[in-house]
């Protein structure tokens, strides 16, 4: 298949250029990925350290430093990427939530205690449950890992996530979200 | 396929596609598959979620269903509105890599070939309309069965918006946004189209402060009384029309003229000058004449400002001005003329507390944070500026320490060797900062231009503008940031301040520093600590007093005053 004009610039070029010092490409990279993990930290962060200032300078200063590390990331697929970022993000907003929680005196206490002010995502699903579909998402195989965090987590049309995980068409990726959210669901009730 | 993983894909599939599942059902259907049907509806909700979050644009935004996630070459992202005539959305072309703003018309109205040929006839058109104050229009084309119309995508809020958030406008600033719209307003008759639909939901500001007129595909359709009436609503279209519209004639620069009046009426106001709950109404009120003079509903306006506006608002099209070019004269006329009735601004004073400058400057710095990073190893960024005071018709170049007394008037010059985004802030006596420059209806707006020595805070209505010294006592500071990407943090905050009602210069509430001053706790902002951040600074002002962003793409300059009490004659 020839590659078409529209996808020239993939954020796999993109990361390779961005490892090569590229730095057009690292601003292009950066403009990508902004808006949409700034979306989804919204979900991740308490409401009281959620003020658009602080989710802006937390997703701001994640991507920083996933691209200052992109040397050694081996840009395989878009979607192996977004998973990445997603988890450090994911540790960011942990980091963060101690560093401006109310009650400090708590992580010292206890480094596996969350916070005790929930998230939306705790407060709509309960954080026992969270904590089972984040174990089960870690048992998936990467690509579907990746397929579920793109569609369920960062909004990805099916033909986006075809282009970031590596499948042929856009129905051949939404069979795999499809089949992978079975099977998430599955590794759940395991927990 | 076992009937227990058909209905787990089924499900899978529904909460992928995002549709609606009626989980007590299904729970009551498929007793024996609780425990999965649990983690599904689990899913599911983490999903909705997701879809909910608010995105970084204002505005009821929501993700585009899994049905429209492209048109024509255009990735669909979000949508970001939705009116009678169909929705826009945010969205990305992959080919110029670049977001735009797409508005798609109604399926329904879609098919109606009329409606198709004119929404995509009249888009061709509007986008030969090129103008800073209007919006850009890429491109209008049919895909899918839809037409749509893909323009550039603004950040910002409406005037509308901006009303309902912090109350009526100073005279002094709605002239300076009526001067925007004379010009979009002349764009747009010179390119043969009357607008038909100016009114403060129509308007941006953007972040920096732009003034952009857009809705362009209500524009596309005449809006007779019968359709006004179809969507008569307190605050929209009607009551911002020309009376004569209601008696069936044509639109017309005059109308839009009228247009442009309510608005200007409104923004000072809050109130439009005719009032109805009804079109029927509407149309009574105008045949008996019946409107409330402008003065009368707010007293301490400037006369000259009331009069544009009166004239504007006459009810026969002739009385008033001829084109948006002739209200755009008159209204810059009455910007020079001397504030006669309206109660003197509240002025900037001059800086006298180290520590909250220090504060301003942390915003600053942390509001560059990321730009900072993102500009690491970006080819080095050049500036020169200077600080110029005139004084009895004497213009001369100020140094660091030079006396400066009340009246006296200020200009800076600054040069960049890339294009570039300059904020000039202050701060008064009472320790709140304020931006002197961007300010929206100065003839200088970001980005400046390189390698032309710019002049600050540049012409409003043709006339060489100056910051004014409008008190004394103590030193006075200008910091001066210039960096090739917009400090977004920072113009954000402008863009979402109350107004003060003074002309010169922006207030920064003690609120928006609390805000601001919040983001020093992240790791990679200046820390809380006050030394730490003073030691930053003066590092930071060591290196770039001379003239050059080096590595960190963002240029800063402070320039420290006396300002003493003692009036007399100064070196």
């Amino acid at each position: 298949m020839t590659q078409s004009p529209q996808n020239v610039e993939t954020t796999a070029s993109l990361l390779e250029l961005t490892r090569h010092g590229d730095m057009a490409a690292r601003d292009r990279l950066a403009q990508r990925y902004l808006p949409i993990l700034t979306r989804w930290a919204r979900g991740r962060l308490p409401v009281w350290a959620r003020d658009l200032g602080d989710t802006d300078d937390v997703v701001q200063v994640t991507l920083m430093k996933a691209l200052d590390k992109v040397s050694g990331f081996e840009p395989r697929r878009e979607g192996a990427f977004l998973a990445y970022l997603r988890m450090i993000l994911k540790n960011q907003i942990r980091d963060h939530i101690r560093r401006v929680r109310r009650k400090p005196v708590m992580d010292e206490l206890d480094e596996t205690v969350a916070d005790d002010e929930p998230s939306p995502l705790e407060e709509t699903i309960g954080r026992e449950v969270l904590d089972r579909y984040e174990a089960a998402l870690a048992q998936l195989p990467e690509r579907h890992r990746e397929a579920v965090v793109l569609r369920i987590e960062l909004g990805f049309t099916y033909q986006q996530i075809a282009d970031a995980v590596g499948c042929p068409s856009e129905s051949a990726a939404r069979m795999m979200v499809t089949r992978a959210l079975a099977q998430l669901a599955e590794k759940m009730d395991e927990q | 396929m076992s009937n227990k993983s058909q209905v787990k894909e089924r499900l899978a599939e529904a909460i992928s596609d995002g549709a609606e599942i009626d989980w007590d059902l299904e729970l009551a259907s498929s007793s024996e598959l609780e425990e999965t049907l649990r983690s599904l509806r689990a899913i599911d909700s983490i999903a909705r979620l997701f879809r909910e979050s608010t995105p970084l644009t204002s505005g009821q935004a929501e993700r585009p269903t899994s049905s429209i996630s492209r048109w024509g070459p255009l990735e669909l992202r979000e949508k970001i509105g939705e009116g009678a005539f169909g929705e826009v959305y945010r969205a990305w072309d992959p080919t110029l890599q670049r977001e735009v703003a797409l508005k798609l018309l109604h399926a329904e109205r879609s098919a109606s070939a009329t409606d198709t040929a004119r929404f995509i006839d009249e888009a061709r058109k509007l986008a030969r309309v090129r103008h800073p104050n209007v919006l850009v229009v890429y491109g209008a084309d049919q895909h899918e069965g839809r037409a749509g119309l893909w323009t550039e995508l603004l950040e910002g809020k409406t005037l509308e918006a901006c009303l309902a958030d912090d109350g009526p406008f100073a005279a002094h600033e709605a002239s300076a946004i009526g001067l925007n719209l004379c010009h979009a307003l002349a764009a747009v008759h010179e390119a043969g189209l009357i607008h038909r639909d100016l009114k403060p939901p129509n308007v941006i500001r953007e972040r920096g402060g732009r003034i952009v007129l857009l809705d362009f595909s209500v524009a596309a359709f005449r809006i007779g009384p019968e359709a006004a009436a179809a969507r008569f609503s307190p605050s929209g279209t009607p009551l911002c029309m020309a009376p004569e519209l209601f008696r069936g004639q044509e639109a017309s620069k005059a109308s839009d003229v009228y247009s442009l009046g309510v608005l200007l009426y409104r923004l000072v106001t809050g109130e439009f000058p005719v009032k109805a709950n009804s079109i029927e109404e509407l149309i009574e009120q105008h045949n008996q004449g019946k409107s409330v003079p402008l003065l009368d509903a707010r007293s301490d306006l400037p006369v000259a400002f009331v009069q544009v506006v009166e004239t504007a608002l006459r009810p026969t099209p002739k009385e008033r001005y001829s084109s948006a070019g002739e209200m755009e004269r008159a209204l810059a006329a009455s910007l020079s003329r001397p504030i006669d009735s309206e109660p003197s601004p509240p002025r900037p004073r001059w800086w006298q507390r180290p520590l909250l400058w220090a504060v301003a400057a942390s915003i600053a710095l942390s509001a560059v944070g990321i730009v900072v990073v993102w500009n690491l190893l970006l080819s080095p960024f050049e500036v020169d500026a200077s600080l110029h005071r005139l004084r009895e018709g004497r213009e001369v170049r100020i140094l660091a320490g030079s006396r400066i007394a009340l009246d006296d008037l200020l200009y800076l010059e600054i040069e960049g060797s890339k294009p570039m985004h300059v904020y000039v802030l202050n701060e008064d006596e009472d320790g709140e900062v304020f931006v002197l420059f961007p300010l929206p209806a100065s003839s200088k707006q970001n980005p400046l231009s390189s390698d032309v020595r710019h002049r600050l805070p540049g012409k409003i209505a043709g006339i060489e503008k100056y910051w004014e010294v409008t008190s004394v006592g103590g030193e006075e500071s200008f910091l001066v940031f210039a960096s090739k990407r917009p400090l977004e943090k920072l113009e954000q905050r402008i863009a979402d301040l109350p107004r003060t009602g003074s002309a010169d210069a922006v207030r920064v509430g003690e609120k928006t520093i609390d805000l601001l001053r919040g983001i020093g706790g992240l790791s990679e902002a200046p820390p809380r600590d006050g030394s730490a951040r003073h030691e930053r600074l003066s590092e930071m002002f060591a290196g770039s007093a001379g003239s050059t962003a080096g590595k960190s793409g963002v240029w800063a300059w402070k320039i420290r005053l006396s300002n003493p009490e003692q009036t007399g004659e100064t070196p």
